[in-house]
């Protein structure tokens, strides 16, 4: 450290570094304010006089208005309204799920790249054969699975939250490897250095060696992988919802407004624009984001 | 009295496979430490020093050999049964800047011996890391800091508070001032010696230079190359030293004087690669004195004779230095830093 | 080498076979076992008709020895029936796989072609306005969803202008060459815009890498010119972590084919293992994707060995 740095800790610098990256700042706040817009969709639905799943076959394919500021569908539900109901299950889902996959990937990375030897050679080898599948027609598998014959009880299997519930376990089970493989080069390196020696020659186990050592010193590449992967995890909520397998009707999520989309798409283009913009807009954003905190915390300041 | 050391290490053998062979680093290396000695171990970088304090200490188990901790063999103890042994003996590592965790404020830093091992409620632990940072020098308006927030002298500090947490036995200090200015560097000597005054336990000091052990080491073994090669009370080091290797660098000890720092001199000749050894005596490649013999056999390390307490492992270690014109300070070249 | 090749090629199959053992789990926890189906199809048949009926189909045995059966049966080149298209899986997978095929290598070089040069030019200068540009279509290339993308090219081109078809596929002997390629114009446009852009961040990242070693700056020092020691030292070397990265994106080529196909209707393995799995057609959708599968560890294999080829120092062990 310089001495322009001296009296600033570490995450200032971070946060130093990462305000120069505009655009991830921009990115951050463009986020920002599409959550506060999400959060607000009952409080909009409110203002507007209607709900997500309010049908009216008077008003079918309405044009914008101040009624119904985007227009209506083909059942007359209000286009914003739903869009932004859909933003809440897309953000929930993409956010859970990838943090879901970052604890299992942490896992994964830490135990490989603290014990190393066989163990690492073996999740490793693992995780680039996940890497390497074509990932989606399994997927289209497990969410094909049929609830009830896991042994899930009647009440669970039936429930209208089980598709929530699915479609982040499925997600998350392939969104780990990204954060496996960068905890894993960490605390190969971390573990060669002299704290975590001074910690296993004061007779710490490998559990806190691993837990108060090392992974406190992973929390940037896990925050990078981490927002780096939401972006892949909506991608993926958003195609198996669009193909009927994820999140299902009437639940609005982005990728199904999308399937309705499809079939209208030789009488009302107009109704595919706006949730994909919208998945676009927030993907990018969040790799964006992941770009900027990567470069920011580059070469942290808690090495020295 | 009839004492057994506090630790004993016979015949350590460690081998690393790199991607062009086989590194020998250890090649039966034996010392052993006495309760409240002070034993410096000395040799070149790449001689095998930092390995055989991790072998002993069992943080790289070695491949053959034995230690004795307090009459109790520690190599084939599984990681669990060994902590009992890790609560009396700590360590002091070169760099203070790497190892100390940047994520735990010093606090909790010098605590953590104590709750690894179930020492005191929380508030016993307060105290004592309170008595410990006054011990070495520091504030107790510094637990809260950082290890960022010290210099590399304060770090050291922390780390030896952290050592002394459990009141260990021995403490293994692996090059603890060379990463330091010089005017911090007798800080820190002072420092120590001075704990072992007042809590008796011992050293096994680790340094490259000798110049820097001469004052607080009571026995000095010298390494060359994975073996000991001499081994003696310091002042008997320093006065007749019996190994050419010992003498080369005690020639290459940089003269302390009163106000600057002279410039070192350096051992002339890289010390061989421990992927392929030297046949015979380990060091008959840069020895003024070798000869036939020791192109073909290997030294045994043995008392010298008339000074049982003195032993080398060289053919001619019997025979006194040559006074005057010594073959050895051939072997020494002025250099700019006393880097060997 | 050859010691290298067969130790990957052991390891690639047993990953299919673990695979294949897991797919085949799944399938029997698919909704519609071909029991319902005859269930729900005659109305007159009883739960002890069902039940007999399982017993006769060997569906009352354990999984690990129905699995058994069916590799028994599939190595030894039975590999069932379609129900969907009533003809052997074989029958049906053979047309799509040339289709697929086809689709991933057109796009897969194209946008590799456009990758490289996009990535090198980038990489020799960093910051620059061109490097920043290129990045950020980069990253909108990765970010968009494709099956959006997809519908887009379908509005603006189909719908909108109407120069090229939605879907489907021509065929040589009806429209000639150029009524095909009509046809695969969308196609490959989404997948080369979904795959360019991970594509050149992973080009100009390892170029950035490779000109920053030592030897380059020797060679710069020496008065090489710009574009000879690009092209002639950091190139190769550059293209050692490409290769292995772009190798691994197989799969997730082959999940881009699957959403272009189903969209944009072309009967490939995409579409064909989505309908299989959507209807319910086990033996289809189990070697459909097994041959997908294979056809990503065949990729990988063959990045191993141009890996293994531009790296000079790596042992084969």
């Amino acid at each position: 450290m310089t001495g322009t740095h001296a009296n600033m800790g570490p995450a200032a610098i971070a946060w130093r570094r990462f305000r120069r990256h505009r655009l991830a700042l921009a990115s951050g706040l463009v986020l920002l304010g599409l959550s506060v817009l999400a959060a607000a969709a009952p409080l909009v639905g409110m203002l507007l006089g209607t709900a997500p799943d309010a049908v009216d076959l008077f008003s079918r394919f309405a044009p914008p208005s101040a009624a119904h500021p985007l227009g209506t569908d083909e059942l007359g539900r209000d286009v914003l309204v739903r869009l932004l109901y859909g933003g809440r299950v897309s953000l929930l889902v993409g956010i859970t799920a990838a943090l879901a996959a970052a604890v299992f990937g942490t896992a994964v990375g830490l135990l490989a790249g603290y014990h190393g030897g066989r163990l690492d050679a073996l999740l490793m080898r693992l995780t680039d054969s996940v890497i390497s599948l074509p990932l989606l027609p399994l997927l289209i598998v497990l969410a094909a699975v049929d609830p009830g014959k896991l042994g899930l009880p009647e009440g669970v299997a039936e429930s209208e939250s089980l598709s929530l519930y699915r479609i982040v376990v499925i997600v998350a089970l392939v969104g780990w490897t990204t954060v496996a493989r960068l905890v894993r080069a960490t605390a190969l390196s971390l573990r060669e250095r002299d704290f975590v020696l001074a910690a296993i020659a004061q007779g710490a186990g490998a559990a806190r060696v691993m837990l108060v050592h090392i992974l406190p010193n992973l929390a940037s590449p896990i925050i990078v992988a981490t927002t780096l992967s939401v972006g892949n995890v909506i991608l993926l909520e958003s195609v198996l919802s669009f193909l009927g397998l994820g999140i299902q009707p009437p639940v609005p999520s982005w990728g199904n407004l999308l399937t309705n989309a499809q079939e209208l798409i030789w009488t009302v283009p107009g109704l595919a624009l706006y949730p994909g913009a919208l998945i676009f807009v927030t993907v990018i954003a969040f790799n964006f984001l992941g770009d900027g905190l990567q470069d920011a915390m580059a070469s942290r300041p808690s090495d020295g | 009295m009839m004492s057994r050391p506090l630790i004993e290490a016979r015949d350590l053998r460690k081998s690393f496979q790199s991607r062009d062979g086989t590194l020998r680093v250890l090649n039966g290396v034996g010392l052993s430490v006495d309760k409240g000695e002070t034993l410096a171990l000395v040799g070149e970088s790449g001689s095998g020093k930092t390995t055989l304090a991790r072998a002993i200490t069992m943080l790289v188990p070695p491949d053959g050999g034995s230690v004795r901790f307090d009459g109790m063999e520690i190599t084939r103890l599984k990681r669990r049964e060994l902590k009992p042994f890790r609560r009396r003996v700590q360590m002091v590592f070169q760099d203070p800047y790497g190892s100390l965790n940047p994520r735990l404020p010093v606090g909790r830093i010098i605590a953590e011996p104590l709750v690894i091992h179930g020492r005191g409620t929380r508030d016993e632990r307060h105290k004592s890391v309170a008595r410990l940072v006054e011990a070495v020098g520091l504030g107790s308006d510094d637990l809260a800091r950082y290890p960022h927030e010290f210099s590399g002298g304060q770090r050291q500090r922390i780390a030896i508070a952290r050592a002394l947490a459990l009141g260990p036995d021995l403490i293994v200090a692996d090059e603890p001032v060379s990463a330091l200015d010089v005017s911090i560097q007798s800080q820190i000597l002072n420092l120590m010696a001075d704990l072992r005054e007042t809590r008796g336990m011992a050293y096994l000091f680790i340094s490259h230079d000798l110049g820097v052990v001469r004052h607080i080491a009571d026995r000095v073994a010298v390494m060359y190359l994975g073996t000991i090669v001499e081994e003696a009370p310091a002042a008997n080091l320093f006065a007749v030293p019996r190994h050419p290797y010992t003498r080369a660098l005690i020639a290459a000890t940089p003269v302390v004087g009163r106000g600057k720092r002279k410039p070192g001199r350096a051992i002339i000749g890289e010390p061989p690669s421990p992927l392929s050894p030297p046949k015979g005596c380990p060091f008959h490649p840069r020895c003024p004195m070798a000869v036939a013999m020791c192109r073909g056999k290997v030294p045994v390390l043995e008392p010298v004779h008339g000074l049982p307490s003195q032993s080398a492992a060289c053919h001619f270690k019997d025979q006194p230095a040559p006074a005057g014109n010594n073959p050895w300070t051939d072997l020494v070249a002025e250099t700019k830093r006393g880097e060997p | 080498m050859i010691r290298f090749l067969a130790g990957r090629t052991v390891q690639a199959a047993s990953v299919l076979l673990l695979m294949s053992f897991v797919i085949y789990g799944l399938m029997g926890l698919m909704p519609g076992d071909p029991i319902d189906l005859m269930i729900s199809a005659d109305p007159k048949m009883t739960s002890e008709d069902a039940v007999r009926l399982r017993k006769l189909y060997g569906l009352d045995q354990p999984i690990t020895e129905r699995y058994a059966n069916w590799l028994a049966a599939a190595v030894g080149g039975d590999l069932g029936y379609s129900r969907l298209y009533a003809k052997p899986v074989l029958d049906v997978l053979f047309p799509a796989l040339g289709n697929t095929v086809r689709l991933l290598a057109i796009s897969f070089l194209l946008s590799l072609a456009i990758a490289l040069p996009m990535g090198i030019l980038a990489a020799m200068r960093p910051y620059s306005r061109f490097d920043y540009s290129v990045n950020l279509a980069a990253f909108a290339g990765i970010s968009v969803p494709s099956f959006w993308l997809a519908l887009i090219l379908i509005i603006v081109f189909s719908v909108t202008f109407n120069l090229l078809p939605a879907g489907g596929t021509g065929t040589l002997s009806e429209g000639g060459i150029w009524e095909t390629a009509r046809y695969l114009v969308l196609p490959v446009a989404n997948l080369v815009i979904v795959s360019v852009g991970g594509h050149t961040r992973y080009t100009r990242a390892a170029m950035i890498e490779a000109l920053r070693q030592d030897y380059i700056r020797t060679a710069r020092a020496k008065g090489a010119g710009p574009a000879r020691v690009v092209l002639k030292h950091a190139l190769r070397n550059a293209m050692i972590p490409v290769v292995t990265i772009i190798a691994l994106d197989f799969g997730m080529l082959f999940s881009g084919a699957l959403i272009t196909e189903t969209i944009f209707a072309s009967p490939g393995m995409g579409k064909l293992i989505f309908d299989a799995i959507m209807g319910s057609d086990f033996n289809l959708a189990l070697v459909g994707l097994l041959f997908a599968t294979t056809l990503t560890l065949v990729g990988n294999l063959l990045a191993d060995i141009a890996y293994a080829r531009l790296d000079p120092r790596i042992s084969y062990r």
